[in-house]
């Protein structure tokens, strides 16, 4: 079932390594006014439900957003950089696909896209920092 | 009864449940197109032949037991077995009425199976049809 009161966490504990390493804060849910370096599960970006008969299956997409600096810092640009590698240890993809099945609560998960590097304006101060969104697509039942 | 959106369709295969993992179902009820036209009528003229009925459906594939290869494979015909099952589809959940009719056969045969089929990245689907040895029978009352 697509619970994402328990996903949430579940994605966040795939993360955990890469953002210790990365020195990433981590939060469930948007923040109001993010602090670079900061990892976060946005929230939902789509789902198609009904994908198999009598609930059997729903295709749900998932948005993981990190805010690396302020866009004039070129070390953080150059962490986004390896993030944005499609393996290893510094890469978001590899991380969240570590367990595919979050410990048991999905059927499936894989990062489908990054949307690459991208300037995000915070609501307040309005300032300019630089950082990634990947696409989750996660495979539920029912 | 009215119109509906497809999605809550039963399909069972050899008695086994396999709804929950099924894309798409199609119920084909056909017969062969027999042409006794002659001469001095100016049209064609048709009869039925022989019956030619099958269910297709587009699973998505699940290696789990009693799900879709599990229950699939051992059906499939070789050159030493010939199984025939039973194929049930309906249109929702419930027993079998005028309005919730469950199409059958006693017979059906699975000749062709492909376990793995889907590019990189996509969902996990397996097209089978199954053929219907017997007709496809309508039953809009139940057993």
């Amino acid at each position: 079932m697509f619970d994402l009161d328990v996903i949430r966490p579940a994605l966040l504990a795939n993360l955990a390594d890469l953002c210790e390493e990365q020195g990433l804060q981590q939060s469930p849910y948007m923040l109001a006014l993010p602090t670079p370096p900061t990892l976060q599960i946005a929230g939902v970006t789509e789902i198609n439900y009904d994908i198999t008969m009598q609930r059997g299956g729903d295709a749900n997409f998932i948005a993981v957003q990190v805010f690396v600096s302020m866009v004039a810092d070129v070390g953080g640009q150059m962490k986004l950089d390896k993030m944005l590698k499609s393996s290893g240890s510094t890469s978001v993809k590899e991380a969240i696909e570590s367990d595919t099945t979050l410990g048991g609560i999905i059927d499936d998960l894989r990062v489908t896209r990054s949307m690459g590097h991208q300037q995000f304006q915070r609501p307040g101060d309005n300032d300019l920092v630089i950082g990634s969104t990947w696409i989750v697509q996660i495979e539920t039942t029912g | 009864m009215s119109k509906y959106i497809i999605k809550d369709a039963v399909i069972s295969i050899n008695s086994v449940d396999l709804s929950d993992r099924v894309a798409e179902v199609t119920i084909n009820m056909n017969a062969d197109d027999v042409d006794v036209s002659t001469m001095g009528t100016g049209v064609h003229e048709h009869l039925g032949g022989l019956r030619n009925d099958s269910f297709v459906v587009k699973f998505l594939q699940d290696f789990a037991a009693a799900k879709v290869d599990a229950t699939l494979f051992p059906l499939l015909a070789t050159a030493d077995s010939q199984p025939t099952f039973p194929v049930a589809v309906q249109p929702f959940v419930g027993s079998p009425s005028a309005t919730n009719p469950e199409y059958s056969c006693a017979e059906g045969i699975l000749l062709d199976y492909q376990p793995m089929q889907g590019a990189v990245g996509a969902r996990s689907e397996v097209d089978v049809t199954f053929f219907a040895n017997d007709s496809i029978v309508r039953d809009p009352t139940g057993p």
